[in-house]
């Protein structure tokens, strides 16, 4: 059953064994996982309930992005450099992600068993839940079907300098290729957790309130014995008046990587270790776009169906300083009015650029990034995060730039422009070096950032982490976080399988131990 | 090679710089203002609920130098740009708004920051157009940024109207029907 907030008249009150914070990757493993062990499961959603069947996807970009992004897409760093991409609806950052799926790499996991002390998410304990995953959302390489013609000048373009190409591993099942992945898929092919885990946790009677918004956990003598929460009006974004008590043996919060540390900030959660909030990083995603002399049409076809992985780790001299790498690099897709958002100038400037939309085509690229930020909270109790730019960080930038837009001139772009304040023109490979000196900074370049980790941290050690390898927070019993939060660092690919399967490791834990929490 | 940012200097962050600059501002050009007469009478074609007059006028009128405003692309006015604006910040927290109002009071007045002092939204096209180029490549950080999101924003939502996208050979959604939701930027007719 899914409650909307319109339907909500009065004040509720709610008894189960499991509330769940969040409905996204983490939310809907755990959800459908405790809800088959016999768990009363209830999951409170803030963002809205839309579904392809009744036609809420329409592909309009200033409609969905309103509807499914977290901020209303609009949510910042305090600098105004870092654009925040999370969800915001049943389903969460899945309904609008790329569909691109990865396995935690070896080395992250790794480093965090080895520097962070996590235990039981070793890639042994983990590729039954990948299997499983990959099973269930018909992972699959791209085919050449799939291939648009930005993804074919890409590889093109890598081939030409020599780097390795890869077919992206996809979450889609009867993908008609539209190009509106980031809208919401209107047809119920892109396999995000809003037609996959959602209907799997309901079909095993877990519950979802949607528009309904958490103010704070409750706690007792040490443990969470569940939330307060409020519904929202989906016409104004505001408060609809009635409110919610849930009391639970459990609390799972599982709002995101951008959200989960603001919840256990404004709960007031102890936190004697500091770590709460603090090592966010946020996988920064610089662009550059290439004016080709035929038409491209980056808006259809699916996204990132090929890419270059062999720069994921960074590569330093023997001197330890920075060589290369430290980033993904792939082709990009943009609809019309965010590629006008993104690409530099204004006026009449501006104006020649969008007249050869169609014409325009981009790379993208994931930094791995290796400074981090925090998560706090303001005046209000809203969340506010702060990330620089700063260090090794900057030089990945300007490496990826430069990769970039290597590929796009060997592609054939008759130009690069790279979207700093100035629209700094690459027009051969001799013009690469200007990337050295463009403007990086707030103010002159913006970056995309859709995979948060750190803000909750996950280690042995409660002086330097926040919940423990079962994903149970150090300092309250029953409360747990099941989203990319408690990674210790980012995981350098998108995190949706490692998100799903560290909660199926979670969700294991529980269903075996939920004898310690039955008299919650 | 680390670059530090200009911001880092202040001793309040990006927000409360802006909100003491704008004001401060503010406060010099309307004793200039005084001393200059009355404002000059102007109109605006909707209710606001969230602008003021003023920042409707202001955000108009450097929509009108962001924006591609000759035929046969539509205008400011026909898009009903501003007015999309006004209606999308009533979604969003006073802190947001806050932020939004900060940076207009900034664009309007900090011409005094560049020793062109005035009201941005009383000039001339060409000098607006240099007081853009001013916001654009300013030495002060939180002017950059101010801008940039404004920019950003009216070019979004610019090319989302759909009078827009045949000049850019976007045939728009495959989707049949619009179905309009019940929190939008959409401004009914």
């Amino acid at each position: 059953m899914i409650l909307e907030g319109r339907d909500v008249t009065r004040d509720l009150t709610e008894q189960v064994d499991v509330v769940v914070v969040g409905s996204g990757c983490g939310a809907s493993v755990v959800g459908k996982e405790l809800a088959a062990a016999g768990l009363s499961v209830l999951l409170l959603e803030r963002g809205g309930y839309y579904q392809p069947s009744r036609g809420d996807f329409d592909q309009r970009e200033d409609d969905m992005l309103a509807r499914i992004d977290g901020g209303r897409g609009l949510h910042t760093t305090r600098s105004g450099q870092i654009a925040l991409t999370y969800g915001n609806n049943v389903g969460g950052a899945s309904v609008h992600y790329w569909a691109d799926t990865w396995r935690t790499p070896h080395d992250r996991l790794e480093l965090w068993e080895k520097t962070y002390k996590v235990r039981g998410h070793t890639a042994e304990d983990l590729k039954p839940w990948f299997e499983k995953i990959e099973a269930e959302l018909n992972v699959h390489a791209a085919t050449d079907a799939m291939m648009n013609t930005m993804n074919q000048l890409f590889e093109k373009g890598a081939k030409t300098l020599g780097m390795n190409t890869e077919r992206v591993q996809q979450a889609r099942k009867g993908c008609i290729g539209s190009g509106y992945c980031m809208q919401g898929c209107s047809y119920g092919a892109k396999q995000s957790q809003l037609v996959t885990g959602i209907p799997a946790a309901l079909a095993r009677g877990a519950r979802i309130f949607a528009d309904c918004e958490v103010d704070h956990i409750l706690m007792e003598k040490g443990r969470a014995v569940g939330v307060k929460a409020h519904f929202l009006n989906r016409a104004t974004n505001q408060p609809s008046g009635p409110q919610l008590t849930v009391k639970s043996r459990m609390v799972i919060v599982a709002a995101g990587g951008f959200n989960s540390a603001a919840v256990l900030l404004r709960s007031r959660v102890p936190n004697p270790s500091g770590m709460l909030g603090q090592n966010l990083q946020l996988n920064p995603c610089p662009t550059s776009f290439g004016l080709f002399d035929q038409d491209v049409v980056m808006w259809r076809g699916i996204p990132a169906a090929a890419g270059v992985m062999e720069y994921r780790l960074a590569r330093y001299d023997d001197r330890g300083r920075y060589q290369e790498g430290g980033y993904l690099l792939h082709p990009n897709q943009l609809p019309p009015a965010m590629l006008a958002y993104l690409l530099p100038g204004y006026g009449r400037e501006h104006r020649r650029l969008m007249d050869r939309a169609h014409q325009i085509g981009s790379c993208i690229g994931w930094i791995d990034d290796v400074g981090t930020g925090n998560i706090s909270l303001d005046r209000y109790g809203n969340p506010s995060w702060e990330w620089r730019l700063q260090g090794r960080d900057i030089l990945q930038v300007r490496d990826l730039l430069t990769k970039q837009a290597r590929v796009l001139l060997a592609a054939g772009a008759s130009e690069v422009i790279i979207p700093d304040r100035y629209g700094t023109r690459i027009r051969g490979m001799d013009d690469l070096a200007k990337i050295a000196e463009v403007d990086i900074g707030p103010g002159s370049m913006l970056f995309a950032a859709p995979h948060p980790a750190g803000a909750c941290r996950m280690g042995e050690d409660p002086h330097t982490s926040v919940v423990n390898s079962h994903h149970e927070v150090h300092t309250v019993k029953g409360l747990f976080v099941c989203d990319p939060s408690v990674f210790p660092t980012a995981v350098s690919v998108d995190p949706s399988e490692t998100i799903m399967a560290f909660s199926y490791v979670a969700a294991g834990w529980i269903v075996n131990n939920w004898h310690r929490y039955e008299n919650n | 090679m680390d670059e530090s940012s200009p911001a880092k200097s202040f001793p309040v962050d990006r927000r409360g710089f802006l909100k003491l600059s704008a004001t401060t501002l503010a406060a010099l050009s309307l004793i200039a203002g005084a001393l200059n007469g009355p404002n000059p009478p102007t109109s605006i074609p909707f209710k606001p609920g969230v602008l003021t007059p003023a920042e409707v006028i202001i955000l108009s009128k450097l929509a009108e130098v962001v924006l591609p405003t000759e035929p046969p692309y539509p205008s400011v006015q026909e898009t009903r740009l501003v007015e999309r604006v006004d209606r999308e910040l009533q979604f969003h927290t006073p802190a947001f708004v806050g932020d939004v109002k900060a940076a207009l009071l900034l664009i309007e007045f900090g011409g005094w920051l560049h020793g062109t002092p005035g009201r941005f939204s009383h000039w001339e096209r060409s000098r607006q157009e240099v007081r853009v180029e001013q916001l654009a490549h300013s030495w002060l950080e939180v002017e950059k940024v101010a801008f940039g999101a404004l920019r950003g924003l009216l070019l979004f939502l610019y090319y989302t109207d759909e009078h827009t996208w045949a000049h850019i050979h976007y045939e728009g959604p495959l989707w049949p029907v619009r179905k309009l939701p019940e929190a939008s930027n959409v401004v009914e007719s």
